[in-house]
């Protein structure tokens, strides 16, 4: 299988006010096409940071990522914009709706940079945001919507393009359980049929167990990792991994 | 294309962008009325230049030299015999030339601009020398009798409020210097040099201003308009102390004084202009500052950095034009009913609408450039700093 994303010895330091903060401390990771991948760790670890370098949003500080065997760094700033638009959806952790446009037009406004036809646009959309339970918002402000109602729709927007890596960071962070389940069992889907590649951070393991595979994350490094492919109890699995992110 | 957001961001902070608009307006307006100004001024001085075709008019030699004769110049001062002798040159059309006097009777209101109300004095059956080829609106374009006078449609105007404020016309009387002349043609449209005239026989105008044996110009008509340089040679050779302009004389005095009007004109117009510009940068410029988030999610959604721009040039254009819509009627309000002497008409402002187009455009370009390129580099990166 072809690898969509690999990181090779990233890291990622932050200086602020002299003090250097070191967000990702050389990680080395492997994403397959149609792979769904959890990232788990506690806050601060730097799940966040590693899916904006991934998301090629931020710059590392020192390693490469690639995206199809394409070094990130090598690419110019209209090449890292197109792979934003056409082939990357990125669901972030705090929301980043656009205020100004109402629930239609921020999923829609995306599909423009992924260069779809007016037609197709508004099918589509409307099509994505009854998947994600919005069809009787379409016509709100951001401002109007509760917190889960946000995140569905940056849930909608992120797979706009049909994109085939999917980053998600927190992606049911705000949910209920039901629709929760709802928008996981979306990514699930995505991937089983579409082939479409998910990474997930989260720290919700529930959530984490509908991955393929679960990283754990530790103050910028991976600290172990688990396949759930095939796996009967995952339950097990999963709370052996929840005590390396513990220990 | 982001025109949509462009026009959502404007929409966002209404009374800032009313202001905006407000300002952009009154500049434009200001704009439109400089532009109204001279293009009236230029359309006047051609027309008087175009009125001379074929003719030649001598007046005493101005003082400077510097060929700015004014035509209508009352300071110029000539013996009638000389004015005689002038006009028996050979070459030229006798019932077509006269001996001439100018007296303003109002002033004008700006500099090189005729007279507000020019009294004329021309000898009667040569009336063809000052009034050839125009037409009259109504009566006759001849003076019979001593106390007859032909009137301009302005200095018509002008005489409306010694009428009861009654429109005159022919048959109508008016006090010229104590005496009483009988209105019998009123000139069609014309150029202000004579739309303002008061025409009236010569020696009426020399007994009423009491310029007696003198006159101020003589306007030679030439028979065969291809000798007009032969015949002002000859005058030049026969006479001193004269100056002497053709046509094309005043198309070159005309056009030194239009140079150095359009040069000032248009620094006053460019400052106006940049006004504008400025006003509209300052707006755009702080709402890329606030929207550096919105951006920043933009970019890192997939805008590419072309429809960021497109997105910001769009709000400076959008603002520009809507201040040149509400300009316009301003503009043509007081065109119309506040300077109609001075501006023309409605329809020579409409005449350039393109450029008016052109010019709401080119402020909303100008006014984007900075903050678009402030807009267009913001990093992907800041859609995630701010909470
Ligand atoms: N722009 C920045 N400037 C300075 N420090 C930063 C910046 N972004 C992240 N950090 C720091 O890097 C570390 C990792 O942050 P990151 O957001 O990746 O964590 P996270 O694992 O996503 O946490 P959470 O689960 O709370 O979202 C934190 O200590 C954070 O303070
Ligand atoms: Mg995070």
């Amino acid at each position: 299988m072809n690898m969509i994303v690999e990181t090779k010895n990233v890291t990622k330091t932050f200086g602020m006010n002299g003090i250097a903060v070191e967000a990702v401390r050389g990680i080395d990771l492997q994403v397959r096409e149609g792979e769904f991948v959890a990232i788990v760790g506690p806050s601060g670890s730097g799940k966040s940071s590693l899916l904006h370098l991934i998301g090629a949003m931020d710059h590392p500080t020192s390693g490469e990522v690639f995206f199809r065997e394409r070094p990130l760094s090598r690419m110019n700033d209209g090449a890292r914009t197109d792979l934003r638009a056409r082939e990357i959806g990125f669901i972030f952790q705090t929301f980043n709706l656009l205020p100004m446009l109402n629930v239609f037009e921020n999923v829609e406004v995306v599909m423009r940079f992924g260069g779809l036809a007016k037609r197709e646009r508004i099918q589509r959309t409307e099509s994505l945001l009854k998947t994600v339970g919005l069809a009787e918002r379409m016509r709100h402000l951001p401002n109007r919507l509760s917190g889960g109602e946000r995140q569905r729709v940056a849930v909608a927007r992120a797979l706009a393009n049909q994109p085939a890596l999917v980053l998600a960071d927190e992606p049911t962070g705000n949910l209920d359980s039901t629709t929760g389940t709802g928008i996981l069992e979306l990514l699930r889907e995505i991937c089983n049929s579409r082939k479409q590649t998910v990474i997930m951070v989260t720290h919700d393991f529930r959530a984490a167990s509908y991955a393929d595979r679960v990283l754990v994350l530790r103050d910028g490094r991976i600290r172990g990792e688990a396949g759930l492919k095939g796996v009967t109890d995952t339950h097990k699995t999963l709370n052996q991994l929840l005590e390396l992110e513990l220990e | 294309m982001l025109l949509d957001l462009a026009w959502k961001n404007i929409w966002r902070r209404k009374l800032r962008s009313l202001l905006t608009i407000l300002g952009v307006a009154s500049a434009v307006q200001l704009y439109l009325m400089v532009h109204g100004v001279m293009g009236t001024y230029t359309g006047e001085i051609n027309g008087q230049v175009n009125a001379f075709a074929g003719r030649i008019v001598i007046q005493q030699q101005v003082e400077s030299g510097g060929g700015k004769s004014d035509l209508t110049s009352s300071t110029s001062s000539l013996m009638e015999e000389t004015a005689e002798a002038l006009l028996a040159t050979g070459g030229i059309d006798r019932a077509a030339s006269s001996a001439l006097l100018f007296v303003p009777i109002a002033r004008a209101l700006m500099p090189y601009i005729p007279p507000a109300v020019v009294a004329v004095g021309l000898e009667p059956g040569h009336e063809a020398a000052y009034l050839g080829g125009l037409k009259a609106a109504s009566g006759r374009l001849t003076l019979e009798e001593p106390d007859e006078v032909i009137l301009g449609q302005g200095a018509a105007e002008y005489y409306r409020s010694e009428n009861n404020g009654d429109p005159v016309g022919i048959r109508s009387t008016i006090p010229v210097g104590g005496r009483t002349l009988k209105v019998v043609g009123i000139l069609g449209d014309a150029p202000q040099l004579f739309a303002n005239a008061v025409i009236m026989p010569l020696p009426t105008a020399q007994a009423i201003f009491d310029r007696p044996g003198t006159v101020t110009s003589v306007i030679l008509t030439v028979q065969n308009t291809g000798a007009v340089e032969t015949v002002k040679s000859s005058i030049q050779a026969g006479f001193s102390g004269l100056t002497v302009s053709t046509q094309d004389d005043m198309l070159r005095s005309a056009s030194s004084i239009l140079d150095a009007m359009n040069s000032f004109m248009s620094i006053i117009e460019t400052s106006i202009l940049t006004v504008a510009v400025i006003v509209v940068m300052i707006v755009v410029i702080v709402s890329v500052m606030e929207a550096r988030r919105e951006i920043g999610t933009l970019r890192a959604v997939g805008a590419a950095r072309w429809r960021i721009f497109t997105m910001v040039a769009g709000q400076s254009i959008v603002l520009s034009m809507m201040g040149t819509l509400v300009a316009l009627p301003i503009a043509l309000f007081f065109v119309q009913w506040g300077m109609s002497d001075y501006l023309s008409s409605v329809t020579g402002v409409l005449q350039v609408w393109w450029q008016i187009l052109v010019t709401a455009v080119g402020v909303g370009l100008a006014a984007s450039i900075l903050p678009a390129w402030q807009a267009v580099r913001v990093d992907p990166l800041e859609s995630l700093r701010y909470e």
